[in-house]
């Protein structure tokens, strides 16, 4: 969304706007400019407005019953339904044409932001349920729905976070920092995402940092070749990810919301699991309290509980066995984590700086391999992923 | 039956391994990673043992679980409704 003209237009036009109008219609200001755009967006833009408006209307009018405790049916059933929607755009397109080949089931358009829309209707009817949300504000509620930012690529922000974080006035250092960090996002995203590193392996290796040449020609590269490759392949997903995330919370910065933060230098993770506490933190932190802890409440088996949530992960970012295959990737990798913390309790071999030198790069390494399932998604095969991930290893396979 | 916030300390220290020396009330546990999954489902079995209800899956949340304070509102509300 960044990349159209209308969303710079947005700003411009609409921060000053949204300042001048009284406090008490300001979200709701927000709420319709926020819809206005993603419209004028068109194709799978308004089908997913129509989507949003209608679950959430359903959402917003059931929170005062779900609250008082009325009909043990409307949780589950709102909340199939949403997941449902979720399924049928997203996944059975894809089912439909493996398994009958083309048609017009296969054309269907994956409605903008639905996998965000999605998490976060959930987090509303729980969170109302449980009696954590009590605010039934309409202009509150659509604004955070539908909230332009951070729309098509998160950050998956909490409504009682969105409420909490909010400022009355124009300030002069919110206004500053907002646009710093779109600065910010924009430098990452543009100068070093898309040209330097780029460049910089050029540099290196006097090849194209280019998905199609490195799977045509996998033979042709050693394995720290391959290494290479899916590492810098790894940091300018993190940079372009990452960079949207910036743009997303300095953009709601000039409207005076604090976002949730997304990331927080996952390259240097010392661990798998210290990975997940800092890489896509909302998309973790909403798994962890709907899913994971829902597993565990369920079955009391914590390792069921971290595949299933890592599988249901990788769906989440599409329907196919290259997200399945990360998925079980970094569930091992947090598995056999947890397992060695078990083992270790509170012995310490070596001091934590000294043992940072090597617990960094080998989190690093860890990510990396999992990206080579999935780093040219849905250009190669679950098949092509695999030999990119045995490359690794100086395994050659053909399927 | 019920539990005190020493017997939770107690618990925590006796038989999860943690130092409690620095943990009070509010001290977030699992979502700060002083207790793991074992841990918290050890800490589960200890409540419905030692309160005498079982927890409903729904009820496993750390709005209920994360720190010794939610615990035991969660313990004084699903006794007293019981």
């Amino acid at each position: 969304m960044i990349t159209t003209a209308g969303y710079w237009l947005l700003v411009v036009v609409g921060v000053p706007v949204f300042w001048l109008v009284p406090g008490k219609f300001r979200y709701g200001f927000l709420a319709a400019a926020s819809g206005l755009y993603l419209v004028s967006l068109g194709g799978s833009a308004v089908v997913s407005i129509g989507l949003l408006l209608f679950w959430s209307t359903i959402c917003y009018a059931t929170a005062p019953r779900l609250a008082a405790g009325e009909k043990r049916y409307l949780l589950p059933a709102i909340v199939i339904g949403v997941l449902a929607c979720l399924v049928y755009f997203k996944y059975m397109p894809s089912l439909v044409q493996a398994v009958f080949g083309e048609s017009v089931m296969a054309t269907v358009a994956l409605p903008l932001g639905i996998s965000f829309f999605t998490f976060k209707l959930i987090h509303y009817v729980i969170e109302v349920k449980r009696g954590n949300i009590t605010n039934r504000s309409a202009q509150q509620f659509f604004c955070y729905m539908l909230l332009f930012p951070i729309f098509s690529a998160g950050p998956i922000e909490r409504f009682d976070h969105f409420l909490k974080h909010q400022e009355g006035r124009f300030s002069k250092a919110a206004f500053v920092e907002g646009v710093t960090r779109i600065y910010q996002g924009l430098i990452k995203k543009l100068v070093i995402a898309d040209m330097a590193l780029p460049q910089l392996y050029s540099v290196l290796t006097h090849r194209e940092l280019s998905a199609q040449t490195f799977v045509g020609n996998l033979d042709s590269y050693s394995p720290h070749g391959a290494w290479l490759f899916l590492a810098m392949n790894f940091l300018i997903a993190y940079l372009d990810f990452s960079s949207y995330s910036d743009i997303a919370i300095g953009t709601s910065r000039l409207f005076g919301i604090h976002i949730m933060e997304n990331f927080d230098w996952p390259i240097l993770a010392t661990s798998v699991g210290d990975f997940w506490k800092r890489w896509h933190m909302t998309l973790a932190g909403w798994c962890q309290a709907y899913l994971y802890m829902t597993v565990i409440g369920l079955t009391r088996r914590p390792y069921l509980a971290i595949f299933m949530t890592f599988v249901a992960m990788g769906l989440w970012h599409a329907g196919s066995f290259n997200w399945i295959a990360w998925g079980v990737w970094h569930a091992t990798g947090v598995a056999v984590y947890v397992t060695f913390l078990r083992f270790k309790r509170n012995k310490t071999f070596v001091g934590a700086k000294v043992a940072a030198l090597v617990t960094i790069p080998a989190t690093f390494m860890f990510v990396t391999a999992g990206s080579a399932f999935t780093f040219a998604h849905p250009e190669i095969s679950i098949g092509e992923g695999f030999r990119v991930w045995l490359r690794l290893f100086s395994i050659h396979v053909y399927f | 039956m019920g539990l005190t916030k020493d017997d939770l300390l107690v618990y925590l220290d006796g038989e999860l391994g943690v130092d409690t020396a620095d943990v009070n009330e509010q001290t977030p546990l699992f979502s700060s990673g002083v207790i793991d999954s074992f841990a918290l489902i050890s800490l589960i079995s200890h409540i419905e043992s030692s309160c005498g209800f079982r927890m409903s899956p729904t009820d496993v949340n750390l709005d209920n679980l994360d720190t010794i304070e939610r615990m035991l509102d969660y313990i004084e509300k699903t006794v007293g409704a019981g």
